[in-house]
């Protein structure tokens, strides 16, 4: 069974075609606003709160969202609200407790990477932190990277039938056209068009299925009758419910999401992108659960489903709800969260070369003008994506095997290290670098070899163990000199 | 039935809630 079938009809098709390539049209609609790398790498901090907060939730969360959080709520029950909850919270924390901070630091330090503004937070001359920082973010996200693209262009070749490789390309260069004329713009334009239609597909789905049943009481007596446990916030267990919430733990970690706050007009106005942010995160998470729980009601036997996986019901619903207009749209919204995720790294990867390696490391005694920081920017972008692009091709085992440990690995290395960074004043340089690779390593360790037996999500151990180093080594050095 | 009525429902209009209390303390914090 094919979910993609109804694409077959031609408005289905043309919507979902636009879907896809519309975000090129932003690209030329945003050159002439990219004029220098600032505005290349975080938009010349002229975005608007709108921008900023849509920009941030839509980037934050991939396919993991629509296909994920449904097939897992399809498979778990009520709990999987959990899986939610954790960084819905942790973002809105973040908004306004993490990101004013950071942009109007950042702006002091004129720093246009993450990388950059811990270097001159700590006036780390021997680029000690940047060169740490730089090497995992080459790893875990790039590694990222060609992972989305791998995703994307697969679902791709199921809706289309074109081969993987030319859906691949397909989508890469849809990708870097409009990075490499729009930069950060135009990403950011882009996931604002992206966020209104995951919205519009994991709302106006969950409701159209909602009525359609009867109602939400009606929903849970279905479940209910089929199996009490499902509709059971707990029945998923203590140590699962303290995993998925400890998923939020990883956004503050995620360079790709930080940025967005540093590229906002007025660090003030995060005040109010945290609320819109928050309100759409919700709607959002919560939707995607809701269409996890119909599915089941719809489908109870997962044997029912194509190759037997619980991810699928999102397309399996849509195809049953709707008609070839809204199935366009709705098949749309999958690789709307796939490539705004995909866009947003590979311009943080891109900004790592060039900006923290290329530009403060190897040419750092040289002076380069503007227009050719722009244009190495430029190219640099599509020197990334075609890495990402050949590593998604020949190394897709290696890739997806680091992507396991992306986001845990993210988030430890960076996350206690920007909060500590700018909320204590003791923190030291060495305390930020043995965090970061602290982190990752726990990150690693714990999935491989503990997970299993402890229960625990690897993210959990790492995030403290990270958070207690930085104070512990920090605190020594004070205490030494 | 009500623990799923209240995690479906309740807990997103609290988080939203919460959103909304945030931004008005983080004001006031500012002045």
């Amino acid at each position: 069974m094919n979910v993609y079938e109804q694409l077959n009809h031609p408005i289905a098709m043309l919507i979902f075609i636009l879907t896809l390539f519309f975000p090129v049209i932003v690209g030329f609609l945003t050159l002439h606003r990219t004029k220098n790398q600032s505005d290349f790498f975080i938009g010349g901090r002229t975005m608007n709160k709108l921008v900023v907060a849509l920009s941030a939730v839509s980037s934050g969360r991939s396919s993991w969202l629509v296909l994920g959080v449904s097939g897992m709520a399809y498979k778990m029950g009520v709990g999987a609200v959990w899986a939610v909850t954790g960084y819905v919270l942790a973002e809105l924390f973040q908004f306004i407790y993490i990101g004013r901070k950071l942009r109007t630091q950042t702006e002091a330090y004129q720093s246009i990477t993450l990388l950059d503004y811990f270097e001159s937070r700590f006036r780390d001359n021997r680029h000690l932190i940047r060169i740490t920082g730089a090497l995992i973010i080459g790893i875990f996200i790039t590694a990222y990277v060609a992972a989305q693209l791998k995703a994307g262009a697969d679902s791709l070749s199921t809706a289309t039938g074109m081969p993987v490789i030319a859906s691949l390309v397909t989508a890469s260069l849809m990708i870097l056209i409009y990075m490499t004329l729009g930069g950060f713009i135009a990403v950011a334009y882009n996931d604002v068009i992206r966020a209104i239609i995951m919205l519009f597909g994991l709302v106006i789905f969950p409701t159209v299925g909602l009525v359609r049943l009867g109602g939400i009481s009606c929903l849970l007596n279905t479940l209910r009758a089929w199996n009490p446990s499902h509709i059971d916030p707990l029945s998923i267990g203590f140590g699962a419910l303290i995993g998925f919430l400890g998923i939020g733990l990883g956004s503050p970690g995620q360079p790709h999401i930080i940025v967005r706050y540093m590229s906002i007009n007025d660090p003030d106005q995060l005040r109010k992108s945290a609320v819109i942010g928050t309100f759409w995160n919700v709607l959002m998470g919560w939707g995607a659960v809701m269409i996890g729980l119909l599915g089941r009601a719809a489908i109870p036997e997962v044997q029912n489903l194509p190759e037997q996986n619980p991810e699928m019901i999102y397309l399996v619903l849509s195809s049953q709800y709707f008609g070839p207009v809204f199935y366009g749209l709705l098949a749309g919204g999958i690789f709307a969260a796939i490539l705004s995720t995909a866009d947003s790294q590979l311009l943080v990867v891109a900004s790592t070369f060039i900006r923290d390696i290329y530009e403060k490391i190897i040419r750092k005694n040289k002076t380069l003008s503007e227009s050719s920081k722009l244009s190495l920017s430029r190219w640099i972008v599509i020197v990334s994506g075609v890495i990402a692009l050949i590593l998604a091709c020949l190394a897709k085992d290696i890739i997806f095997w680091l992507v396991l440990f992306a986001w845990g690995g993210l988030g430890a290395a960076f996350g206690p290290a920007l909060i500590l960074s700018l909320y204590w004043k003791k923190t030291t340089r060495t305390g930020i670098v043995s965090g970061m690779i602290a982190g990752t390593l726990i990150t690693i360790v714990w999935k491989l070899f503990l997970k299993t037996s402890s229960g625990i999500y690897e993210l959990i151990p790492a995030f403290i163990g990270a958070f207690i180093l930085i104070v512990l080594v920090s605190w020594i050095q004070e205490k030494g000199s | 039935m009500f623990q799923a009525l209240a995690v479906l429902i309740i807990l997103p209009m609290l988080i939203i809630g919460l959103s909304l209390v945030l931004y008005y303390l983080s004001g006031k914090q500012e002045t």
